[in-house]
């Protein structure tokens, strides 16, 4: 058992020497325990007598792996540790300890001769916080040892409050989730059944209720469209979306999504450059289909009927396939064009009204989780492209 | 599809009456089963073309059954789709170690659900018998 350990002195200094006065100045007298580890049984016993009179709790230990035990056992708030040992020399166990993710946020104070400027550069090297000088001015080792523990405390009140922090917001997302995945079912229903409301009466209504009731229907896939966006992005980020990459006919996809959206083109003029043959990349055709489909979602919410313009190509671009979608809409503002790819990111309220910005974020997932990249350049006031990209198949 | 008898296994009501009638509309003939162990023995007793087969059932769940009816030779060679509830990584290969001839994942996308099964009465879509 190390001497002096865990406990004040009792016959330590009487009177307070000049500077070293208690809770004095911004520093708060901060109780801390303080591991010395020197091979020199007077110089521990004189810091271990000093520091405990001060209300420090003391342990100590003779050598480099001594203390390394001790420090692994129960962390102190700071190390006062010697250079010169035996064995393993003061610099190695710093380093050992700064190295260490669980050791390197204690401050270690390394005690070395004053002239020897040398340890000092080689001490800052190994990561030591301070240094203290042989032989020991006592109120000055008090005042160090003071702002170490100090500092240490600040630290580990700020990690605690990270702690805290990160947990509150890991409670919130899950609650989100969870309302979020609730709401998915009762509305499944909703949709269905209003669905079904259409196939067997739509044909007996009247004009007016039959436009309600598919008014209805419109805004109810709208609302499930979001959710499900909600639902995959989340999936995506925890890692559970089913993922399946495979060869993929990229110019088949293109004109298999663009099929069923041909209608919500409505009067924008819409210009194809989509090759005859084949483009073969590895990627998810499911995953690719809703990329597409949501950039150009985009694309017609920001094209007036009139003068809107959209132009789709699709290219083998060395080893990679991709496909381009531009519209003359009013652009995206170049500090922005790598923000709107974020969670909840919205261009501008007077732009863009419908979208729950969340599109383009599981455009930028499902593209990431393919081995793919997406993109976008765009000038204010004439329009965007947006551009992603799969790895092309090897040749058979 | 028209003609055909399909066995819907569903242990929530409302999803299954939303599945039947959306089949129904199509000219299915649809016979419903709230779990597994009333639709193992439908199966047996009487003459269906394609079982839908939700995955999460009380008690026994669709994967054991689906297990069970592919064992026994009156019912091996049925087709069995399982619903999945929100696929996650994993799914789709318990689903097919399982026996199932596919999937179709919940909730349905009404717009496109009666097409979807269809595609399973076509003969390329079937099991190698």
């Amino acid at each position: 058992m190390p001497a002096c350990s865990n406990m004040p002195c009792p016959n330590g200094p009487s009177a307070t020497p000049s500077g070293a006065g208690r809770a004095e100045g911004h520093v708060p007298a901060a109780i801390g325990r303080i591991l010395i580890v020197d091979d020199e049984e007077p110089n521990r016993q004189l810091l271990a007598e000093w520091l405990g009179a001060y209300g420090h709790q003391i342990a100590t230990a003779a050598d480099g792996y001594e203390a390394l035990a001790l420090v692994e056992h129960e962390p102190p708030d700071a190390i006062i540790l010697d250079v010169m040992m035996p064995g393993m020399d003061g610099f190695a166990v710093c380093e050992r300890l700064k190295t260490n993710p669980k050791t390197a946020g204690i401050p270690v104070l390394l005690l070395t001769a004053l002239h020897e400027r040398e340890d000092r550069l080689r001490g800052m090297r190994a990561g030591a916080n301070d240094f203290l000088f042989k032989p020991a001015d006592l109120p000055y080792v008090l005042l160090r040892v003071r702002n170490a523990v100090h500092t240490r405390q600040l630290h580990a009140e700020i990690e605690r409050q990270l702690r805290e922090v990160t947990r509150e917001q890991q409670l919130r997302e899950s609650l989100l989730h969870m309302i979020v995945h609730d709401l998915r079912t009762p509305l499944a229903g909703l949709e269905g059944f209003l669905q079904l409301l259409q196939m067997s009466a739509g044909e007996k209504l009247e004009a007016r209720p039959a436009h309600y009731l598919k008014q209805a229907l419109h805004a109810t896939h709208n609302f499930a469209h979001h959710i499900d966006l909600l639902l995959d992005i989340h999936r995506m980020e925890d890692g559970k979306m089913p993922v399946y990459l495979a060869p993929v006919d990229v110019t088949d996809v293109v004109n298999r999504t663009l099929e069923p959206l041909r209608p919500l083109f409505a009067q924008r003029r819409l210009r194809l450059e989509i090759p005859s043959e084949p483009l073969p990349a590895i990627g998810d055709s499911g995953l690719l289909g809703r990329v597409i489909s949501n950039i150009i979602g985009n694309a017609i919410a920001f094209t007036s009927p009139e003068t809107g313009e959209i132009k789709i190509r699709a290219m083998a671009a060395a080893d990679r396939v991709r496909i381009e979608i531009e519209d003359n809409g009013p652009g995206i503002d170049p500090s922005k064009q790598e923000a709107i790819f974020d969670k909840f990111f919205q261009v501008g309220e007077q732009v863009r009204s419908r979208s729950s910005g969340l599109g383009l974020a599981f455009c930028k997932l499902a593209m990431t989780a393919q081995n793919g990249n997406i993109g976008v350049t765009s000038r204010p006031g004439s329009g965007s492209r947006f551009w992603f990209e799969l790895p092309a198949a090897p040749a058979a | 599809m028209n003609g055909k008898t399909i066995l819907v296994v569903e242990d929530n009501p409302q999803n299954r009456e939303l599945v039947s009638d959306l089949l129904e509309l199509a000219g299915v003939h649809v016979i419903t089963a709230p779990d597994a162990e009333t639709a193992l023995d439908i199966a047996a007793r009487e003459t269906v073309d394609l079982i839908l087969m939700d995955v999460s059932l009380p008690r026994m769940d669709g994967l054991e059954a689906t297990r069970l009816l592919k064992l026994a030779p009156a019912t091996a060679r049925l087709p069995v789709i399982a619903l999945t509830a929100h696929a996650m990584k994993g799914d789709r290969e318990r689903i097919l170690a399982a026996g199932c001839d596919g999937y179709l994942t919940k909730p349905i996308d009404t717009r496109v659900f009666t097409t979807e099964v269809a595609r399973y009465f076509a003969p390329a879509n079937l099991p190698n018998i």
